[in-house]
């Protein structure tokens, strides 16, 4: 048992000499991360675009919606007038 | 030089800091950038370790930033650290691109042993089988035994701070490494 304690001691230390920190190239990090900006900024300005055109389009429908109630309101009104309901008795 | 910012797991950095930040990179490049710098180093060594290679390991570390910032307006703050998510994709990447090079195998140019004319050449193949042996003991790990690996003794992370990003308890770290360890230890006796 612990022999076998020490063989798993001599198997970390092996591993703490082998998995030492290492840094990715400043080159490399530097051109990455001015191309991930750009990635971004081009993603932001699309969703800004489709959050623009989801907006104004709900308002067109909505305007839509709106004049077409009020046609439907006008006609219905003027079919009451020239067809008044005939009492009865 | 590139300034870094030193990693989350050896800082003492609020994580209200890294929720805004968070926050703020959902509509600015700039605060992606930051986050980007804050954790490309973790990334890269992880992705270095298991991939092999310094060129493979920038690949898939823009792959895993590419993701990131594609699946950010998604990303949804479960009380883990934002190091845990991007740790998750740099694992899927691995692994899928692990697949790919089953089917196509390469040789990777990093097996090709270098050393000094001041080194004694017999050290030198002593030195590089050891290592050789270890590696491929490593490699023949599970992917989480690996990712443990690589937390412990690469980013120095407590068995606590393993558990955050892996989503375990600290007494459920501290059984893995043990397992992990014995597994190395029949791994490297298979080889001898």
């Amino acid at each position: 048992m612990e022999e076998q304690e020490a063989t798993l001691v001599r198997i970390s230390e092996r591993l703490q000499r082998w998995l030492v920190p290492v840094e990715p190239p400043p080159a490399f990090t530097r051109s990455l991360k001015a191309e991930l900006i750009e990635a971004a900024r081009r993603q932001y300005q699309r969703a800004h675009r489709l959050r623009r055109i989801l907006l104004v389009g709900a308002a067109v429908a909505g305007s839509v919606a709106s004049v077409a109630g009020l046609t439907a309101f006008l006609i219905l009104r003027r079919r009451a007038r020239a067809h008044p309901p005939v009492a009865v008795g | 030089m590139f300034p870094l910012v030193e990693n989350v797991a050896r800082s003492d950095r609020p994580p209200g800091d890294e929720r805004e930040l968070v926050e703020r990179a959902r509509r600015d490049p700039e605060a992606f950038g930051l986050l980007y710098e804050r954790y490309v180093a973790q990334i890269y060594r992880y992705l270095y370790y298991r991939t092999g290679n310094p060129q493979d390991a920038e690949d898939l570390t823009a792959r895993t930033f590419y993701r990131a910032l594609e699946h950010l307006p998604r990303y949804q703050e479960r009380g883990l650290p934002f190091s845990a998510w991007l740790y998750r994709i740099a694992h899927n990447i691995v692994v899928n691109w692990q697949r790919d090079r089953r089917r196509h195998p390469v040789v990777a140019l990093d097996r090709v042993v270098t050393h000094t004319e001041e080194s004694n050449p017999q050290e030198v193949l002593e030195e590089e089988e050891e290592r050789e042996r270890l590696r491929e003991a490593f490699r023949a790990l599970a992917p989480d035994r690996q990712e443990l690996l690589i937390l412990k003794f690469v980013e120095g992370m407590s068995n606590a701070q393993i558990g955050a990003i892996m989503g375990r308890s600290e007494g459920a770290i501290k059984s893995l490494y043990h397992r992990t360890l014995l597994e190395l230890k029949k791994n490297l006796e298979g080889m001898e």
